[in-house]
Protein backbone atom coordinates (compact mmCIF):
# COMPACT_ATOMS: atom_id res chain seq x y z
CA UNK A 1 0.00 0.00 0.00
CA UNK A 2 1.69 3.42 -0.77
CA UNK A 3 2.03 5.67 1.58
CA UNK A 4 -0.47 8.98 1.72
CA UNK A 5 1.38 12.11 0.12
CA UNK A 6 -0.21 15.26 -0.10
CA UNK A 7 3.12 17.29 -1.60
CA UNK A 8 1.83 18.72 -5.09
CA UNK A 9 2.95 22.12 -6.91
CA UNK A 10 1.49 25.25 -5.87
CA UNK A 11 -0.11 25.38 -9.22
CA UNK A 12 -2.15 22.43 -8.81
CA UNK A 13 -3.18 23.03 -5.09
CA UNK A 14 -4.69 26.05 -6.90
CA UNK A 15 -6.74 24.11 -9.33
CA UNK A 16 -7.66 21.47 -7.55
CA UNK A 17 -8.82 22.99 -4.28
CA UNK A 18 -9.76 26.87 -4.98
CA UNK A 19 -12.75 26.79 -7.92
CA UNK A 20 -14.54 29.64 -8.69
CA UNK A 21 -16.75 31.13 -6.11
CA UNK A 22 -14.50 29.35 -2.90
CA UNK A 23 -14.82 31.03 0.15
CA UNK A 24 -11.50 31.56 1.10
CA UNK A 25 -9.84 32.57 4.51
CA UNK A 26 -6.48 33.63 4.40
CA UNK A 27 -4.19 33.53 7.87
CA UNK A 28 -1.62 36.02 8.43
CA UNK A 29 -1.31 38.88 10.08
CA UNK A 30 -0.09 42.41 8.82
CA UNK A 31 3.08 42.00 7.77
CA UNK A 32 3.27 38.41 9.59
CA UNK A 33 3.58 35.32 6.93
CA UNK A 34 0.87 36.51 4.68
CA UNK A 35 0.10 33.26 2.00
CA UNK A 36 1.37 35.54 -0.67
CA UNK A 37 3.22 33.20 -2.84
CA UNK A 38 -0.56 31.26 -2.73
CA UNK A 39 -2.22 34.86 -3.76
CA UNK A 40 -0.25 35.32 -6.89
CA UNK A 41 -1.02 31.88 -8.20
CA UNK A 42 -4.71 32.55 -7.32
CA UNK A 43 -4.32 35.46 -9.46
CA UNK A 44 -2.24 34.39 -12.33
CA UNK A 45 -4.81 30.65 -12.63
CA UNK A 46 -7.56 33.72 -13.12
CA UNK A 47 -9.99 32.55 -10.21
CA UNK A 48 -13.31 34.46 -10.29
CA UNK A 49 -16.34 35.58 -7.84
CA UNK A 50 -14.23 34.41 -4.95
CA UNK A 51 -15.36 35.51 -1.11
CA UNK A 52 -12.58 36.47 1.08
CA UNK A 53 -12.86 36.33 4.95
CA UNK A 54 -9.71 38.46 6.12
CA UNK A 55 -7.53 38.87 8.94
CA UNK A 56 -5.86 42.16 9.19
CA UNK A 57 -3.81 41.05 6.21
CA UNK A 58 -4.43 44.07 4.09
CA UNK A 59 -1.81 43.25 1.57
CA UNK A 60 -2.94 39.89 0.06
CA UNK A 61 -6.69 41.38 0.07
CA UNK A 62 -5.57 44.47 -1.69
CA UNK A 63 -3.51 42.23 -4.31
CA UNK A 64 -6.42 39.91 -4.68
CA UNK A 65 -9.44 42.54 -5.09
CA UNK A 66 -6.87 44.71 -7.79
CA UNK A 67 -6.93 41.83 -9.78
CA UNK A 68 -10.61 41.42 -10.25
CA UNK A 69 -10.75 37.99 -8.31
CA UNK A 70 -12.79 38.51 -5.80
CA UNK A 71 -16.94 39.34 -5.43
CA UNK A 72 -17.27 39.95 -1.49
CA UNK A 73 -14.08 40.69 1.22
CA UNK A 74 -15.27 39.94 5.06
CA UNK A 75 -13.21 41.89 7.10
CA UNK A 76 -11.96 43.90 10.52
CA UNK A 77 -9.05 45.55 9.44
CA UNK A 78 -6.88 46.52 6.22
CA UNK A 79 -4.01 47.86 6.73
CA UNK A 80 -0.70 47.98 8.08
CA UNK A 81 2.08 50.33 9.47
CA UNK A 82 5.15 51.01 7.58
CA UNK A 83 8.29 53.57 7.25
CA UNK A 84 6.29 55.69 5.22
CA UNK A 85 3.53 55.32 7.55
CA UNK A 86 -0.34 53.86 7.23
CA UNK A 87 -0.62 51.77 3.89
CA UNK A 88 -4.07 51.99 3.15
CA UNK A 89 -5.10 49.05 0.89
CA UNK A 90 -6.04 51.31 -2.09
CA UNK A 91 -7.35 48.76 -4.71
CA UNK A 92 -9.90 47.70 -1.72
CA UNK A 93 -10.84 51.00 -1.08
CA UNK A 94 -11.51 52.25 -4.42
CA UNK A 95 -13.41 48.45 -5.11
CA UNK A 96 -15.78 49.58 -1.87
CA UNK A 97 -16.18 52.85 -2.49
CA UNK A 98 -17.47 52.09 -6.17
CA UNK A 99 -19.48 49.17 -4.38
CA UNK A 100 -17.98 46.93 -6.99
CA UNK A 101 -17.04 44.14 -4.57
CA UNK A 102 -19.94 43.26 -1.57
CA UNK A 103 -18.12 44.64 1.73
CA UNK A 104 -18.94 42.24 5.17
CA UNK A 105 -17.38 44.85 7.84
CA UNK A 106 -17.11 42.86 11.38
CA UNK A 107 -14.94 42.88 14.29
CA UNK A 108 -11.82 41.19 15.33
CA UNK A 109 -13.59 39.50 17.79
CA UNK A 110 -16.61 38.21 16.15
CA UNK A 111 -14.39 36.59 13.44
CA UNK A 112 -12.81 34.90 15.89
CA UNK A 113 -15.79 33.55 17.69
CA UNK A 114 -17.39 32.76 14.39
CA UNK A 115 -14.12 30.78 13.52
CA UNK A 116 -14.34 28.88 16.99
CA UNK A 117 -17.95 28.09 16.35
CA UNK A 118 -17.10 26.24 13.02
CA UNK A 119 -14.35 24.59 14.99
CA UNK A 120 -16.53 23.88 17.54
CA UNK A 121 -18.95 22.17 15.17
CA UNK A 122 -21.74 24.92 16.96
CA UNK A 123 -23.99 27.07 14.55
CA UNK A 124 -23.62 30.02 16.73
CA UNK A 125 -21.61 31.46 18.85
CA UNK A 126 -23.08 34.59 22.00
CA UNK A 127 -20.54 37.29 22.30
CA UNK A 128 -20.84 39.84 25.38
CA UNK A 129 -23.47 42.79 24.33
CA UNK A 130 -21.43 45.74 22.18
CA UNK A 131 -24.91 46.82 21.46
CA UNK A 132 -24.16 50.61 19.72
CA UNK A 133 -22.20 50.19 17.51
CA UNK A 134 -23.65 50.24 14.01
CA UNK A 135 -21.95 47.14 12.68
CA UNK A 136 -25.17 45.73 14.24
CA UNK A 137 -27.05 47.63 12.00
CA UNK A 138 -25.06 45.93 8.82
CA UNK A 139 -24.69 43.16 10.10
CA UNK A 140 -28.64 41.21 9.74
CA UNK A 141 -26.79 38.27 10.73
CA UNK A 142 -25.60 39.28 13.95
CA UNK A 143 -28.75 39.10 16.54
CA UNK A 144 -29.40 40.66 19.63
CA UNK A 145 -30.95 37.96 22.34
CA UNK A 146 -31.72 38.04 25.78
CA UNK A 147 -29.05 35.26 27.58
CA UNK A 148 -31.27 32.17 27.99
CA UNK A 149 -29.69 31.92 31.86
CA UNK A 150 -30.45 35.33 32.89
CA UNK A 151 -32.99 37.52 30.21
CA UNK A 152 -31.38 40.96 31.71
CA UNK A 153 -28.15 40.36 29.69
CA UNK A 154 -28.03 40.38 25.98
CA UNK A 155 -26.09 38.17 24.24
CA UNK A 156 -25.00 38.80 20.52
CA UNK A 157 -25.00 35.68 18.23
CA UNK A 158 -22.79 35.23 15.45
CA UNK A 159 -23.67 32.61 12.86
CA UNK A 160 -20.23 29.69 12.68
CA UNK A 161 -18.15 30.38 10.07
CA UNK A 162 -16.90 27.31 8.44
CA UNK A 163 -14.85 28.84 5.03
CA UNK A 164 -14.29 26.42 1.91
CA UNK A 165 -10.42 26.57 2.16
CA UNK A 166 -7.73 27.96 4.14
CA UNK A 167 -4.64 29.26 2.64
CA UNK A 168 -1.36 28.78 5.50
CA UNK A 169 2.23 29.58 4.83
CA UNK A 170 4.07 27.75 7.49
CA UNK A 171 7.95 26.66 8.45
CA UNK A 172 7.67 23.14 7.55
CA UNK A 173 5.30 20.17 6.71
CA UNK A 174 5.75 16.09 6.23
CA UNK A 175 4.05 14.30 3.13
CA UNK A 176 1.61 13.13 5.71
CA UNK A 177 0.95 16.59 6.07
CA UNK A 178 1.46 17.63 9.47
CA UNK A 179 2.52 21.60 10.10
CA UNK A 180 4.65 22.96 11.62
CA UNK A 181 4.23 26.88 12.27
CA UNK A 182 7.52 28.12 13.94
CA UNK A 183 5.88 30.84 16.35
CA UNK A 184 5.71 30.60 20.54
CA UNK A 185 1.79 29.88 20.50
CA UNK A 186 -0.19 29.25 17.14
CA UNK A 187 -2.68 27.49 19.17
CA UNK A 188 -5.48 29.88 17.03
CA UNK A 189 -4.21 28.84 13.40
CA UNK A 190 -4.85 25.04 14.79
CA UNK A 191 -9.01 26.43 15.52
CA UNK A 192 -9.02 28.03 12.41
CA UNK A 193 -7.73 25.04 10.48
CA UNK A 194 -10.80 23.14 12.49
CA UNK A 195 -13.42 25.42 10.84
CA UNK A 196 -12.43 25.23 7.01
CA UNK A 197 -13.35 22.66 4.98
CA UNK A 198 -10.09 22.03 3.12
CA UNK A 199 -6.49 23.14 4.89
CA UNK A 200 -3.89 24.16 1.73
CA UNK A 201 -0.78 25.09 3.00
CA UNK A 202 2.59 26.05 1.45
CA UNK A 203 6.22 25.62 3.35
CA UNK A 204 9.57 26.81 3.43
CA UNK A 205 10.73 23.49 3.64
CA UNK A 206 9.45 19.52 3.12
CA UNK A 207 11.11 17.23 6.31
CA UNK A 208 11.43 13.33 6.40
CA UNK A 209 7.75 11.57 7.73
CA UNK A 210 7.72 11.16 11.81
CA UNK A 211 11.29 13.82 12.31
CA UNK A 212 8.60 16.79 13.77
CA UNK A 213 8.53 15.85 17.12
CA UNK A 214 5.04 15.15 17.76
CA UNK A 215 5.13 18.73 20.29
CA UNK A 216 6.26 21.09 17.23
CA UNK A 217 3.29 19.56 15.38
CA UNK A 218 0.60 22.83 15.09
CA UNK A 219 -1.70 21.05 12.57
CA UNK A 220 -1.92 17.01 12.32
CA UNK A 221 -2.32 15.64 9.33
CA UNK A 222 -5.16 14.56 9.30
CA UNK A 223 -6.80 18.07 9.27
CA UNK A 224 -4.85 19.36 6.22
CA UNK A 225 -5.59 18.48 2.23
CA UNK A 226 -2.65 19.57 0.38
CA UNK A 227 0.68 20.94 0.73
CA UNK A 228 2.87 22.72 -1.52
CA UNK A 229 7.23 23.66 -0.89
CA UNK A 230 7.27 27.11 -1.68
CA UNK A 231 10.43 28.55 0.33
CA UNK A 232 10.00 32.19 0.70
CA UNK A 233 5.95 31.69 0.18
CA UNK A 234 5.28 34.27 2.37
CA UNK A 235 7.44 37.13 0.70
CA UNK A 236 7.30 40.24 0.65
CA UNK A 237 5.84 39.74 3.90
CA UNK A 238 7.71 38.37 6.68
CA UNK A 239 8.46 34.93 8.33
CA UNK A 240 9.46 33.91 11.69
CA UNK A 241 12.91 33.13 12.42
CA UNK A 242 13.59 32.78 8.08
CA UNK A 243 13.55 36.03 6.61
CA UNK A 244 12.15 39.76 7.12
CA UNK A 245 9.64 42.38 5.09
CA UNK A 246 10.54 43.18 1.95
CA UNK A 247 10.15 46.94 2.78
CA UNK A 248 11.37 48.42 -0.70
CA UNK A 249 8.53 46.10 -2.77
CA UNK A 250 5.70 46.89 0.11
CA UNK A 251 7.01 50.42 -0.63
CA UNK A 252 6.61 49.56 -4.16
CA UNK A 253 2.99 48.75 -4.57
CA UNK A 254 1.90 51.10 -2.17
CA UNK A 255 2.81 53.60 -5.02
CA UNK A 256 1.61 51.64 -7.86
CA UNK A 257 -1.81 50.46 -6.37
CA UNK A 258 -2.51 54.13 -5.91
CA UNK A 259 -4.16 54.27 -9.52
CA UNK A 260 -5.64 51.20 -11.68
CA UNK A 261 -3.17 52.09 -14.29
CA UNK A 262 -0.42 51.46 -11.69
CA UNK A 263 -1.37 48.31 -10.39
CA UNK A 264 -2.02 46.59 -13.58
CA UNK A 265 1.50 47.47 -14.89
CA UNK A 266 2.50 46.00 -11.46
CA UNK A 267 -0.12 42.85 -11.62
CA UNK A 268 2.32 42.22 -14.98
CA UNK A 269 5.66 43.06 -13.88
CA UNK A 270 5.34 41.08 -10.47
CA UNK A 271 2.74 38.39 -10.47
CA UNK A 272 1.52 37.37 -14.37
CA UNK A 273 5.20 37.73 -15.92
CA UNK A 274 6.32 35.66 -13.21
CA UNK A 275 6.09 31.62 -13.30
CA UNK A 276 6.22 31.24 -9.76
CA UNK A 277 7.45 32.61 -6.61
CA UNK A 278 11.09 31.48 -6.97
CA UNK A 279 10.78 33.62 -10.31
CA UNK A 280 9.12 36.76 -8.06
CA UNK A 281 12.04 36.55 -5.56
CA UNK A 282 14.54 36.36 -7.97
CA UNK A 283 12.94 39.77 -9.74
CA UNK A 284 12.75 41.64 -6.53
CA UNK A 285 15.98 40.57 -5.06
CA UNK A 286 15.92 38.06 -2.17
CA UNK A 287 14.29 39.30 1.50
CA UNK A 288 16.75 40.60 3.82
CA UNK A 289 17.31 37.01 5.52
CA UNK A 290 16.70 37.05 9.72
CA UNK A 291 19.34 38.16 11.64
CA UNK A 292 18.86 37.08 15.32
CA UNK A 293 18.73 40.32 17.17
CA UNK A 294 19.88 40.23 20.79
CA UNK A 295 17.04 39.70 21.89
CA UNK A 296 16.76 42.15 24.63
CA UNK A 297 18.31 45.29 26.06
CA UNK A 298 18.02 44.07 29.66
CA UNK B 1 9.60 65.76 38.26
CA UNK B 2 12.63 67.37 36.59
CA UNK B 3 10.84 68.32 33.26
CA UNK B 4 13.37 69.78 31.00
CA UNK B 5 12.56 72.98 28.77
CA UNK B 6 14.31 71.37 25.95
CA UNK B 7 12.16 68.89 24.52
CA UNK B 8 10.55 68.00 20.56
CA UNK B 9 7.41 66.89 19.53
CA UNK B 10 7.87 63.40 19.56
CA UNK B 11 9.02 63.43 23.27
CA UNK B 12 6.04 65.26 24.51
CA UNK B 13 3.55 62.97 22.58
CA UNK B 14 5.65 59.81 24.17
CA UNK B 15 5.49 60.98 27.54
CA UNK B 16 2.07 62.13 27.41
CA UNK B 17 0.97 58.99 26.30
CA UNK B 18 2.90 56.88 28.84
CA UNK B 19 1.99 58.53 31.56
CA UNK B 20 -1.35 57.98 30.71
CA UNK B 21 -0.55 54.24 31.96
CA UNK B 22 0.12 53.33 35.46
CA UNK B 23 2.63 50.39 37.18
CA UNK B 24 0.68 47.29 36.93
CA UNK B 25 -1.88 47.95 33.98
CA UNK B 26 -2.53 45.51 31.70
CA UNK B 27 -1.93 47.18 28.49
CA UNK B 28 -2.84 45.54 25.25
CA UNK B 29 -0.88 47.19 21.60
CA UNK B 30 -3.26 46.82 18.51
CA UNK B 31 -2.85 46.86 14.67
CA UNK B 32 -0.85 50.00 13.50
CA UNK B 33 0.35 51.15 16.72
CA UNK B 34 3.95 51.24 17.36
CA UNK B 35 3.58 54.89 18.52
CA UNK B 36 1.82 53.38 21.76
CA UNK B 37 4.18 50.95 21.65
CA UNK B 38 6.98 53.53 21.95
CA UNK B 39 4.95 54.71 24.64
CA UNK B 40 3.88 51.73 26.59
CA UNK B 41 7.45 51.14 26.18
CA UNK B 42 9.03 54.28 27.68
CA UNK B 43 6.18 54.24 30.99
CA UNK B 44 8.19 50.94 31.57
CA UNK B 45 11.51 52.13 31.68
CA UNK B 46 10.55 55.00 33.94
CA UNK B 47 7.36 55.19 36.09
CA UNK B 48 5.95 51.71 35.05
CA UNK B 49 8.63 48.88 35.29
CA UNK B 50 5.38 46.21 36.20
CA UNK B 51 3.37 46.84 33.28
CA UNK B 52 2.38 43.66 31.46
CA UNK B 53 1.78 44.35 27.97
CA UNK B 54 0.27 42.34 24.78
CA UNK B 55 0.70 42.61 21.25
CA UNK B 56 -1.45 41.92 18.34
CA UNK B 57 0.64 39.25 17.88
CA UNK B 58 -0.40 37.81 21.14
CA UNK B 59 3.66 38.45 22.19
CA UNK B 60 3.74 39.30 26.12
CA UNK B 61 6.35 42.59 26.86
CA UNK B 62 8.57 41.94 24.18
CA UNK B 63 11.15 44.32 24.39
CA UNK B 64 12.86 44.93 20.90
CA UNK B 65 16.44 45.87 20.25
CA UNK B 66 15.03 47.85 17.13
CA UNK B 67 11.64 49.18 17.06
CA UNK B 68 9.40 48.03 14.32
CA UNK B 69 7.56 49.69 11.79
CA UNK B 70 4.71 47.23 12.10
CA UNK B 71 3.09 45.86 15.43
CA UNK B 72 2.93 42.59 13.06
CA UNK B 73 6.63 42.30 12.94
CA UNK B 74 7.83 38.79 14.17
CA UNK B 75 10.92 39.95 15.59
CA UNK B 76 8.47 40.23 18.44
CA UNK B 77 8.22 36.91 18.90
CA UNK B 78 11.99 36.68 19.79
CA UNK B 79 12.56 39.32 22.77
CA UNK B 80 9.13 38.41 24.49
CA UNK B 81 8.89 36.88 27.68
CA UNK B 82 5.93 35.03 26.55
CA UNK B 83 2.74 34.83 24.00
CA UNK B 84 -1.11 33.70 24.21
CA UNK B 85 -2.85 34.62 20.30
CA UNK B 86 -5.04 37.69 20.56
CA UNK B 87 -8.53 36.18 20.62
CA UNK B 88 -7.02 35.25 24.51
CA UNK B 89 -6.35 38.58 24.94
CA UNK B 90 -10.01 39.55 24.00
CA UNK B 91 -11.40 36.53 26.20
CA UNK B 92 -9.15 38.14 29.09
CA UNK B 93 -10.50 41.33 28.73
CA UNK B 94 -14.21 39.81 28.90
CA UNK B 95 -13.25 38.29 32.15
CA UNK B 96 -12.16 41.91 33.45
CA UNK B 97 -8.44 41.37 33.51
CA UNK B 98 -7.24 43.44 30.86
CA UNK B 99 -6.62 47.31 32.17
CA UNK B 100 -5.92 49.49 29.18
CA UNK B 101 -6.32 49.79 25.23
CA UNK B 102 -5.12 51.78 22.76
CA UNK B 103 -8.11 52.79 20.35
CA UNK B 104 -8.82 55.32 18.00
CA UNK B 105 -10.70 56.60 14.98
CA UNK B 106 -10.01 58.14 11.70
CA UNK B 107 -13.31 60.41 12.92
CA UNK B 108 -13.75 60.72 17.38
CA UNK B 109 -16.88 62.64 18.30
CA UNK B 110 -18.07 64.62 21.42
CA UNK B 111 -18.67 61.19 23.40
CA UNK B 112 -15.72 59.26 22.21
CA UNK B 113 -17.46 57.26 19.91
CA UNK B 114 -15.11 56.02 16.97
CA UNK B 115 -15.72 56.00 13.74
CA UNK B 116 -12.78 53.57 11.21
CA UNK B 117 -15.55 52.60 8.52
CA UNK B 118 -17.09 54.96 6.21
CA UNK B 119 -17.43 58.50 5.36
CA UNK B 120 -20.18 59.40 3.74
CA UNK B 121 -23.74 58.74 3.27
CA UNK B 122 -24.50 55.91 2.11
CA UNK B 123 -22.64 53.24 3.48
CA UNK B 124 -22.90 50.35 0.37
CA UNK B 125 -21.02 53.18 -1.59
CA UNK B 126 -19.26 55.68 1.03
CA UNK B 127 -17.19 58.79 -0.53
CA UNK B 128 -13.88 56.96 1.39
CA UNK B 129 -13.84 53.20 3.06
CA UNK B 130 -11.56 53.53 6.15
CA UNK B 131 -10.04 50.24 7.01
CA UNK B 132 -11.92 49.05 9.76
CA UNK B 133 -12.44 48.65 13.77
CA UNK B 134 -10.42 45.80 14.51
CA UNK B 135 -11.57 44.65 17.88
CA UNK B 136 -12.97 48.07 18.91
CA UNK B 137 -16.71 47.62 19.10
CA UNK B 138 -16.23 45.13 22.14
CA UNK B 139 -12.70 46.33 23.16
CA UNK B 140 -13.99 49.63 24.45
CA UNK B 141 -16.47 47.92 26.79
CA UNK B 142 -14.69 45.38 27.94
CA UNK B 143 -10.91 47.15 28.79
CA UNK B 144 -11.11 48.71 32.07
CA UNK B 145 -9.71 52.06 30.24
CA UNK B 146 -9.14 53.57 26.52
CA UNK B 147 -6.93 55.84 25.77
CA UNK B 148 -7.09 57.04 21.75
CA UNK B 149 -4.37 58.82 20.31
CA UNK B 150 -5.58 61.39 17.66
CA UNK B 151 -3.02 62.97 15.62
CA UNK B 152 -3.78 65.74 13.32
CA UNK B 153 -6.31 67.67 15.13
CA UNK B 154 -8.81 69.47 13.25
CA UNK B 155 -12.46 69.98 11.70
CA UNK B 156 -12.28 66.93 10.12
CA UNK B 157 -11.23 64.25 12.47
CA UNK B 158 -12.79 65.92 15.83
CA UNK B 159 -16.48 65.98 14.74
CA UNK B 160 -19.34 66.92 16.93
CA UNK B 161 -21.51 63.19 15.77
CA UNK B 162 -19.74 60.25 13.52
CA UNK B 163 -21.62 59.43 11.03
CA UNK B 164 -21.09 55.43 11.37
CA UNK B 165 -20.46 54.53 15.05
CA UNK B 166 -17.99 51.59 14.93
CA UNK B 167 -16.98 51.62 18.43
CA UNK B 168 -19.31 52.97 20.71
CA UNK B 169 -18.48 55.52 23.62
CA UNK B 170 -20.23 57.03 26.34
CA UNK B 171 -23.38 57.30 24.80
CA UNK B 172 -26.46 56.90 26.40
CA UNK B 173 -28.29 53.27 25.59
CA UNK B 174 -30.91 50.69 26.34
CA UNK B 175 -31.81 49.79 30.35
CA UNK B 176 -29.19 46.97 31.18
CA UNK B 177 -26.40 48.19 28.74
CA UNK B 178 -23.20 48.66 30.18
CA UNK B 179 -21.31 51.63 28.87
CA UNK B 180 -17.96 52.34 27.55
CA UNK B 181 -15.78 54.44 25.65
CA UNK B 182 -12.31 56.30 26.08
CA UNK B 183 -10.62 58.09 29.23
CA UNK B 184 -8.50 60.46 27.28
CA UNK B 185 -7.91 61.51 23.87
CA UNK B 186 -4.67 62.78 23.30
CA UNK B 187 -3.86 64.62 19.82
CA UNK B 188 -1.27 66.42 18.91
CA UNK B 189 -2.49 70.17 20.75
CA UNK B 190 -3.99 68.80 23.75
CA UNK B 191 -5.33 66.33 26.05
CA UNK B 192 -9.43 66.03 26.25
CA UNK B 193 -10.70 63.58 28.81
CA UNK B 194 -14.64 62.45 30.07
CA UNK B 195 -15.68 63.17 33.50
CA UNK B 196 -15.43 60.13 36.05
CA UNK B 197 -18.90 61.30 36.80
CA UNK B 198 -21.31 62.89 34.40
CA UNK B 199 -18.53 61.66 31.39
CA UNK B 200 -19.04 65.02 29.50
CA UNK B 201 -15.89 65.97 27.66
CA UNK B 202 -13.72 68.82 28.96
CA UNK B 203 -10.32 70.38 27.98
CA UNK B 204 -7.69 68.45 30.45
CA UNK B 205 -4.58 70.22 29.36
CA UNK B 206 -2.97 72.16 26.35
CA UNK B 207 0.47 71.00 24.51
CA UNK B 208 3.05 73.77 24.82
CA UNK B 209 2.40 76.40 21.75
CA UNK B 210 -1.27 75.57 21.60
CA UNK B 211 -4.18 77.53 23.35
CA UNK B 212 -7.54 77.42 23.82
CA UNK B 213 -8.62 79.84 20.81
CA UNK B 214 -6.80 77.29 18.38
CA UNK B 215 -8.38 74.10 20.06
CA UNK B 216 -12.00 75.35 19.86
CA UNK B 217 -11.14 76.49 16.28
CA UNK B 218 -9.96 72.83 15.08
CA UNK B 219 -12.21 70.93 16.84
CA UNK B 220 -16.27 70.37 15.93
CA UNK B 221 -17.74 69.54 18.98
CA UNK B 222 -17.97 71.87 22.26
CA UNK B 223 -15.91 70.82 25.51
CA UNK B 224 -16.00 71.81 28.85
CA UNK B 225 -13.19 74.68 29.51
CA UNK B 226 -11.79 73.95 33.61
CA UNK B 227 -11.27 77.71 34.94
CA UNK B 228 -7.61 76.84 35.40
CA UNK B 229 -6.45 75.33 32.47
CA UNK B 230 -3.56 73.31 32.93
CA UNK B 231 -0.48 73.24 30.42
CA UNK B 232 0.27 69.36 28.96
CA UNK B 233 3.69 68.77 31.48
CA UNK B 234 6.76 68.25 29.57
CA UNK B 235 8.77 65.30 29.14
CA UNK B 236 11.44 64.93 32.01
CA UNK B 237 15.05 64.72 31.92
CA UNK B 238 15.21 60.79 32.19
CA UNK B 239 12.00 60.33 30.12
CA UNK B 240 14.34 61.77 27.38
CA UNK B 241 17.54 59.53 28.24
CA UNK B 242 15.15 56.47 28.36
CA UNK B 243 13.69 57.48 24.48
CA UNK B 244 17.31 57.68 23.32
CA UNK B 245 19.19 55.39 25.28
CA UNK B 246 16.46 52.36 25.62
CA UNK B 247 13.13 52.53 23.88
CA UNK B 248 14.34 53.70 20.40
CA UNK B 249 17.89 54.54 20.02
CA UNK B 250 17.33 54.10 16.05
CA UNK B 251 14.78 57.46 16.45
CA UNK B 252 12.22 56.06 14.53
CA UNK B 253 10.12 58.07 15.89
CA UNK B 254 11.23 61.12 14.57
CA UNK B 255 9.39 59.03 11.45
CA UNK B 256 6.38 58.30 13.09
CA UNK B 257 5.90 61.38 14.84
CA UNK B 258 6.50 64.35 12.62
CA UNK B 259 5.62 67.94 14.52
CA UNK B 260 2.61 69.34 12.80
CA UNK B 261 3.53 72.22 10.32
Amino acid sequence: MSRENKIMSLREMVQNFVPDQSRIYLEGLLVNRLPMAAVHEIIRSKCHQLRIVSAPNGLAVDQLVGAGCVTEVEFYFLGFMTEQGFASMQRFRTAAETGTIRVKESMGYAIVMALRAGAYGIPFIPLPDFRGSDLLSIRTDYREIPSPYNTNDIVITVPALRPDVLLLHAHSADERGNIFLDEPWPNFTLTTAQACQKVLVTVEEIVEPGSLPVHRITIPHFLVDAIALVPYGATPTALNQRYEVHANHIAGYQDAAKTEEGFDKFLEEFILSCFNQRDFVKKIGLPPSWTRTQSSNK
Amino acid sequence: MNSVKDYTYDELILSTLGRQLKDRDRVFIGVASPVQMMAVLLAKATHAPNLLYFTILGTINPSPHRLPFSTGDPHLFDCCENAITFPEIFDLANNGLMDVAFLSGVQIDQFGSLNMSVIGEDYDQPKVRLPGGAGGPIMIRSFRRIIAWRPNHSLRNLVNQVPFITSPGWISSAKGTRHGGPDVIVTNLCVFSFDRRDRNIHLKSIHPGADVDIIKEQTRFPFQIPRRIDSTPLPTQEEKEALTNFVDPQRIRKLLLKPPT
